[in-house]
């Protein structure tokens, strides 16, 4: 999960160059803005098969690879 | 088509009155407001368990179109469109419990109007560079800074306020408040003079030390950009709606003119020239419906449909300026004059094009997400 998503960033964010630390902020370096994350909130909804409830959208469960990773792996728990 | 043709009943008895003298004196209808709100324009997004219609998206739009096609005033859309995405929404969505005890119940009966503070001098088309800051103390936040250009702020009573919280760049660093006319530190300009949707009125507000409880947070902390992504979403798609009713009023109007009006011994409706003007504005319309209602029923199916939404709001609103324009040139020297209210559709038109996203930051957006499937 964590490499499709770090892949994502960089192909669509990054020009698809550079490396990415898991633990970068995505929006205070500037690597992702409003739009890359409405295109960031689809790619996880159609690649993991996840739904996402704005209501319930916090920006800093999306702010690093690995919030992001623990905030969709929560998602696809059973129950969740 | 039956919620369509209802709503387009109400709003041509009830909500065009004294048009032209109100355009002039730059005057909103509380009398509107209150039919609109009678009939439940103010409350159809919210469920019915709440006290609303419990419309969705699809049959929201079918509202919608039919408001515009039967009224002329479209500032009073325009103070409506504003009050019902840019306030009753972000409530609903994302408030309190609390909040929307305290708060939909009189937004939705039409006692309070609502308004939404996001634009800045200097932010205006790139929204998330907000100056307007807010201090955490215990318990409460210190909000000061200016915002420009509030729809309704003359007349509103709560304001949604989007503020900079904490030294985040970019979208990561905003939070949404609700705040109350009234409120200590909180000041409301004079109405703004401007070309058109004059009959909805507009100012700056400032805020300087305005003290907000925590309790006023709409969304959470530092999230606000995602209350504003989701109302902006939604308000591109339903003053696009708006819009496209007004596009087929003025199909209505030019093609009834047409028949009758006569030039060189027939009706003008016999000239190619003229055909060809309203074949334009009804495939305008047909091409503009079908990109609002795909947005809607994006939206039906559970996605936020932002992109849907962007390019139903820039395609409509660009030709409802271009019908406009076309209208006005049908109509000749009857077009320009005041009393026909083609001139004045015009320069609502004119509006239309920049409010909500302009047309050249929706272009870009809608460049920049090409691939996006949500």
């Amino acid at each position: 999960m964590k490499e499709k998503i770090r892949k994502f960033i960089i192909d669509n964010f990054m020009y698809g160059k550079g490396k990415l630390k898991d633990d970068i902020s995505l929006f205070d370096s500037g690597i992702m803005d409003s739009l890359g994350f409405i295109k960031l909130l689809a790619f996880i909804e159609k690649t993991f098969r996840v739904s996402i409830d704005m209501s319930e959208v916090a920006i800093d469960n999306f702010d690093t690879v690995d919030e992001i990773v623990k905030t969709v792996s929560k998602k696809k728990r059973p129950g969740k | 088509m039956e919620l369509k043709r209802t709503a387009a009943r109400f709003a041509k008895a009830k909500l065009s009155e004294d048009i032209i003298t109100r355009d002039k004196i730059c005057e909103f209808s509380r009398k509107g407001w209150l039919e609109c709100a009678k009939f439940g324009l103010q409350s159809m997004v919210v469920p019915e368990e709440g006290g609303g219609g419990g419309l969705g998206p699809v049959d929201t739009v079918s509202v919608l179109e039919g408001i515009g096609l039967g009224c002329m005033d479209n500032g009073l859309l325009c103070a409506l469109s504003a009050h019902i995405w840019g306030c009753v929404l972000p409530i609903l969505r994302f408030g309190t419990e609390q909040q929307k005890k305290r708060y939909l119940s009189p937004l939705m009966d039409g006692a309070l109007i609502g308004a939404n503070a996001m634009t800045e001098l200097e932010a205006g088309s790139d929204v998330y560079s907000l100056k307007t800051a807010a201090k955490k103390k215990k318990g409460h936040f210190l909000i000061s800074g200016r915002k420009v250009f509030i729809t309704n702020a003359p007349v509103a009573d709560i304001f949604v306020v989007y503020v900079r919280t904490g030294n985040r760049k970019g979208m990561a660093g905003i939070s949404c408040f609700l705040i109350e006319k009234g409120a200590k530190g909180f000041f409301v300009g004079k109405n703004i003079d401007k070309m058109g949707l004059r009959t909805s009125t507009m100012s700056e507000i400032v805020l300087d030390g305005c003290r907000v409880s925590d309790e006023n947070l709409i969304g959470r902390y530092n999230s606000g950009a995602v209350v504003f992504n989701e109302s902006i979403s939604w308000e591109r798609m339903g003053v696009a709606a708006l819009q496209l009713g007004a596009i087929e009023r003025l199909c209505n109007i030019c093609a009834g003119y047409a028949k009758t009006r006569e030039v060189f011994g027939r009706p003008i409706a016999g000239f190619k020239i003229v055909s060809d003007r309203i074949r334009d504005m009804e495939l305008c319309l047909k091409k503009g419906r079908a990109l609002v209602h795909r947005a809607a029923k994006a939206r039906q199916c559970g996605r936020p449909a932002f992109i849907e939404s962007a390019k139903a709001k820039l395609y409509v609103s660009e030709s409802y300026l271009r019908c406009s324009r076309q209208a006005l040139q049908i109509h000749g020297a009857y077009g320009y004059m005041t009393e026909y209210g083609l001139e004045r559709e015009m320069r609502d038109a004119m509006a239309s094009t920049i409010h909500s996203g302009t047309s050249e930051v929706l272009q870009e957006m809608i460049r920049k997400t090409r691939k996006v499937v949500r």
